[in-house]
């Protein structure tokens, strides 16, 4: 399998007033293509950080960081803007769905910046919308949909240009167990799918096997690297079962 | 996404609309007063005024000697000149002694050059006849105020104790003050006006056909030390006068900025306020691969469509609310000018409501979606 994102020595500081704030401090991380990747730990500890600096919205003070073959500290913001727009698909712990605009002209977004005309993105995303289970919702306001359907059009919004990379923060916290599960189910490669890497943020314990592997962050630091297997062992060591949130 | 948001989409149009209406209600107020200044100018057509050189403005009558308008008539190249008199009287109903102030106006009697060309009922030819008088339509409704109907062709009224029978009503546009004109003869005028020694307050002329008006009124006022005046050098000067020597201007001035200041709040404040609101929507798009090129157009074409609809709407409903009002009573011209002008006020509403967004905009992290 090929690496899909791959970070060595990654640091990342926050600055207020005269006060620097050292938040990654030195991240090596190979992520193959087509992995379903968890990084968890407690708050505080880098991980918003992490996936903010690996799909580009922010700019890592020192290291390498390649994402889908871009080293992103020597592209320019314009550069990296057009890298998110085309290869990275995001899913918000708060959905972050555009109140103003309807179920299927949200999932229309990521099309609509890539240039697609209105009548092309309305179809693909209407067709992406029937897929997760929302097609009798294209026309609603995501305000009149229950938190599990909201995060399903998150998804569609996220899946509908096929980018290669999806990064997920939090995308089961706000849900119950149950629809937390659909929504992994979602983000799951189908059949004919194009291949693609998710990075999944996340303290719910209750979807960790879905990862391929996952990370545990402590400090701004990755503590240690589990694959699925080892991580079902190492469950009962990890914070999240006991409990993860902080 | 402004659009979804109806009540602020509502808000925004509503303040532009407001502050449209105002600024165009204040300027076509300042041009209707200036076109009152000159009312006399649009209702005796005569292409040179020549008058007293030290007149500035139609209002302001200096006595000439009766003599100068042969003098004006002697100038080469000036085909005809008479002599005129506007002045302020007082006329009065007989029977229900109704008064009110006027404007007399005395035209060359053999002529009648300068005479009203709108007539609405009877002859102005009959203002040969003996105590005869031509009334504008609002002088003929507010005299007959107290009776069943308006003055008519044939009703009788008085000015300085003296009979004048209306033989032509006609259109005028309102003077200074409101002050409406009685048109008659020059040699009647003298009778009806308040007596003075000198009569004549203008002279009017026409140049001959090979001569243009300019260099007609330039030779006149070289060749007989009067003041000659085009009908559009006196209109100017007329207005000119009424700019610096009057408060018109300030208070005009003051109602267009105010409306101009509601338009900058309201429209500024309220499109300052929908970016912060959906700060976090906008951070999620600038993360999904939008640029801050892209949403600052976005931003101006929001903010563009919110300034025409909200400026279509209130030069729409100022001109419904004036064609309402009865012709030319208001001081109130809605010319192009106008729309010109608030055009480009609302233009920079909406620039500066477009640039506090933008501002905020791009100050957006797109990592702040990832902030719970």
């Amino acid at each position: 399998m090929s690496t899909a994102i791959q970070t060595r020595d990654l640091r990342k500081s926050f600055h207020t007033g005269d006060v620097v704030t050292p938040v990654l401090k030195g991240i090596d991380l190979d992520i193959a293509a087509g992995e379903l990747f968890f990084i968890v730990g407690p708050s505080g500890c880098g991980k918003t950080t992490l996936i903010s600096v690996l799909c580009g919205t922010l700019h890592a003070d020192a290291g390498d960081v390649e994402v889908l073959g871009h080293d992103l500290r020597r592209l320019s913001q314009g550069r990296v803007t057009q890298f998110r727009a085309r290869h990275v698909g995001f899913v918000f712990q708060q959905f972050n769905l555009i109140p103003t605009l309807t179920v299927v002209e949200n999932v229309s977004v990521p099309l609509r910046l890539q240039g697609r005309n209105a009548r092309e993105a309305r179809r693909a995303a209407a067709s992406m919308l029937e897929r997760v289970g929302l097609a009798d919702k294209i026309d609603e306001r995501p305000m009149r949909l229950s938190g599990g359907q909201q995060q399903r059009v998150a998804i569609a919004r996220a899946l509908v240009h096929q980018p290669a990379l999806i990064v997920c923060d939090e995308p089961t916290s706000a849900l119950d167990s149950q629809t937390g599960h659909q929504v992994m189910e979602l983000l799951m490669p189908q059949p004919g799918d194009t291949p693609r890497t998710v990075i999944v943020v996340t303290h719910d314990p209750r979807i960790y096997h879905f990862a391929d592997r996952i990370a545990e962050m402590e400090d701004g630091t990755v503590r240690r690297t589990l694959s699925r297997s080892e991580a079902a062992g190492a469950l009962g060591s990890f914070p999240a079962t006991q409990p993860v949130m902080s | 996404m402004l659009y979804g948001d109806r009540s602020k989409y509502a808000l925004l149009i509503s303040g532009v609309c407001f502050s449209a209406i105002l600024m165009a209600q204040g300027l076509a107020m300042f041009f209707g007063i200036l076109s009152f200044s000159y009312a006399t100018l649009d209702n005796i057509r005569a292409p040179i005024w020549v008058v007293d050189p030290k007149v500035e403005q139609i209002a302001d009558n200096q006595p000439l000697k009766d003599t100068d308008a042969d003098r004006v008539r002697s100038v080469e190249g000036i085909a005809w000149a008479s002599p005129f008199y506007s002045g302020q009287t007082q006329a009065r109903v007989l029977g229900t002694g109704q008064t009110k102030p006027i404007t007399l106006i005395g035209l060359d009697s053999a002529t009648l050059a300068g005479a009203p060309t709108r007539v609405v009922s009877g002859s102005i030819l009959d203002l040969r006849r003996a105590q005869s008088v031509a009334v504008d339509e609002e002088i003929a409704v507010r005299l007959g105020r107290d009776r069943e109907h308006p003055l008519q062709v044939g009703d009788v009224f008085e000015m300085n104790d003296r009979r004048a029978e209306i033989v032509a009503i006609v259109k005028a546009k309102q003077g200074q003050g409101g002050a409406s004109y009685v048109f008659t003869t020059f040699d009647r005028a003298r009778e009806y006006g308040f007596s003075q020694r000198k009569m004549t307050t203008h002279v009017l002329a026409a140049p001959q056909p090979e001569l243009s008006v300019e260099e007609a009124a330039e030779r006149i006022s070289r060749e007989t030390g009067l003041r000659a005046y085009t009908e559009a050098q006196f209109k100017q000067a007329s207005s000119h006068w009424m700019l610096t020597n009057t408060p018109i201007p300030f208070v005009v001035g003051l109602i267009v900025g105010i409306g101009f200041l509601v338009g900058i709040i309201v429209a500024g404040q309220t499109f300052y306020n929908f970016v912060l609101e959906n700060t976090r929507y906008l951070g999620a798009l600038k993360a999904m691969g939008a640029s801050n090129s892209r949403i600052a157009r976005m931003t101006i074409l929001q903010a563009g469509i919110v300034g025409l609809t909200g400026y279509g709407i209130g030069m729409g409903l100022l001109t419904l609310f004036f064609r309402g009002l009865p012709e030319g009573r208001a001081p109130l011209l809605l010319q192009w000018p106008v729309a010109v002008i608030v055009f480009a006020a609302v233009t920079v509403i909406v620039a500066f409501a477009s640039f506090l967004g933008i501002r905020r905009v791009v100050g957006i992290e797109s990592a702040i979606v990832f902030r719970s």
